[in-house]
């Protein structure tokens, strides 16, 4: 990189681990980054002011970061991380171990940065969280980009991976449906089967007839779209890892 | 050059930050207070000398211990509690942070090297040329700290325990090789070649000729040499250190 000051400058991070000051109150490290951002003292001022504000944290801002909550730091990193207005924020784990009500403000809050023009790059091995925030996600396995996508053109790239969940009113033999042409593979789940495909519409039509002919009566019957958790696992170790 | 100045604005941002939280830390405080003030008390109680004489060691010695009190345990503390990692995200040279360590330890060592001189004008004990002296403390401050951030570049460890007991072999044998106890003048010849690769020997020199008038090197050729010692240790550092922050972080 010719100039990584000049890029980090205009960047800002939350790391995985908490890694704020602990020694030093929830101002003092804002003033810290702030000044080492160069940011200018009555920006600066005004920044912290803000972002403390927005993020709840305000009233406890003479207080020691060691007495914070783990949600707390966290909240704090992301104020550390927006307080030179970067152009480029990069998260790393945000939500990881955070209780329901902080995980929440913080996805709300990448979602209202992202929507103010900030490039967002998230890394996490949420994939619902991924699903949820992202416009374009990167699978990265041992270090390289397996794929790199939209969520919903990941999942239509594996359309092998979409599955029937259909239960009968009595227990039957996943084998049974395994040598029919249109079905990849059948395996039992729980009291259903689940069944992938690549053409459901020709399965329902043959789960249908099958019922009919066996006596069955058809409880329930779900198509499922391939999760981001199956796209993910698919690049990483191959269909069969998922469809087992 | 004004992205040069804006880093080094920055180091004393770091080392504003490191006064806050460091030099309150036991470790600080034991090596950097406690112990040089009881290895004084030991060296001047029952020494039938003139305090004048006394003097130039007893400065020379607490200059040395206070200012390379802070520098080797930064590095490690920070490394341990990740927030190394928070510094290098910004946007920082490894070295504005290694400057910023040498003027936080600086700092610390000048504070406290002024107390035994502020002791000796209280006694009516005068220097020959006291802005001279006070020159030769604050470059001898700046050679210590570099000396102390240096200490803390190798081994990469993150426990500052380690890096403190470390600098601790390394800063006791150089007190007694410095003519702090007895004067370089006095060495033998093979005493008087092992105390000149000792940037202490140079001070406390120094501050005898400045004190007693009694000195074994010219007083030039002290200054030249602790700015010699302070300009290779903190480039030595700030080059240990890069060569040696991917295993520190890894």
């Amino acid at each position: 990189m010719k100039n990584p000051i000049g890029a980090k400058q205009r960047v800002g991070v939350v790391p995985e681990v908490s890694n704020a000051y602990v020694d030093l109150t929830a101002w003092e490290n804002l003033a810290l980054i702030g000044k080492l951002y160069g940011v200018p003292s009555q920006k600066l001022r005004e920044n912290a002011t803000g972002l403390l504000k927005e993020f709840g944290l305000y009233e406890v801002k003479d207080k020691l970061v060691r007495a914070f909550s783990k949600g707390m730091k966290q909240r704090l990193l992301l104020c550390m991380a927006l307080i030179n207005d970067p152009e480029v924020l990069f998260l790393d784990e945000p939500t990881s171990g955070l209780d329901v009500e902080s995980a929440r403000l913080l996805r709300e809050k990448i979602t209202r940065y992202n929507k103010d023009g900030k490039t967002v790059f998230l890394s996490t091995h949420n994939m619902e969280e991924a699903n949820q925030l992202c416009h374009r996600i990167a699978i990265i396995n041992h270090g390289r980009i397996a794929a790199v996508d939209t969520p919903e053109n990941l999942r239509a790239q594996s359309m092998e991976l979409q599955y029937i969940e259909v239960a009968f009113n009595k227990i039957v033999n996943a084998k049974e449906f395994s040598e029919n042409p249109s079905i990849a593979k059948a395996v039992p789940a729980g009291n259903k089967v689940r069944i992938y495909t690549a053409d459901p519409s020709t399965v329902i039509a043959f789960l249908v007839e099958h019922a009919k002919k066996n006596n069955l009566r058809i409880l329930s019957l779900n198509t499922m779209m391939p999760s981001l958790e199956d796209v993910f696992l698919k690049l990483i170790r191959g269909k069969e890892a998922v469809v087992k | 050059m004004s992205g040069l100045t804006e880093q080094f604005k920055r180091s004393f941002v770091i080392a504003e930050k490191n006064i806050k939280i460091y030099y309150s830390k036991g470790p600080v405080i034991l090596f950097g207070l406690v112990f040089p003030l009881f290895l004084a008390l030991a060296y001047v109680i029952g020494r039938d000398i003139p305090l004048k004489e006394v003097l130039p060691g007893l400065i020379g010695m607490t200059t040395f211990f206070t200012a390379t009190s802070v520098g080797p345990s930064i590095v490690p503390w920070e490394t341990r509690s990740k927030t190394l990692e928070r510094l290098l995200c910004c946007p920082v040279a490894l070295w504005t942070i290694i400057v910023g360590d040498m003027l936080s330890s600086f700092i610390f060592g000048l504070i406290i090297s002024v107390i035994p001189l502020a002791l000796t004008l209280f006694l009516g004990i005068l220097p020959l040329n006291f802005i001279m002296l006070l020159l030769g403390l604050v470059i001898a401050n700046l050679c210590f700290a570099a000396l102390s951030v240096l200490l803390s570049a190798y081994p990469p460890t993150d426990i500052p325990a380690t890096s403190m007991m470390l600098s601790s072999l390394v800063k006791f044998p150089l007190v007694f090789i410095s003519g702090v106890f007895i004067p370089v003048e006095q060495l033998p010849q093979w005493g008087t070649a092992i105390a000149s690769i000792s940037p202490l020997t140079y001070f406390t020199d120094m501050v005898r000729q400045l004190f007693v008038n009694k000195g074994f090197y010219p007083l030039v050729l002290d200054f030249l040499a602790l700015i010699a010692f302070t300009t290779a240790f903190a480039l030595a550092a700030i080059k240990l250190h890069e060569k040696t922050l991917a295993k520190r972080l890894s």
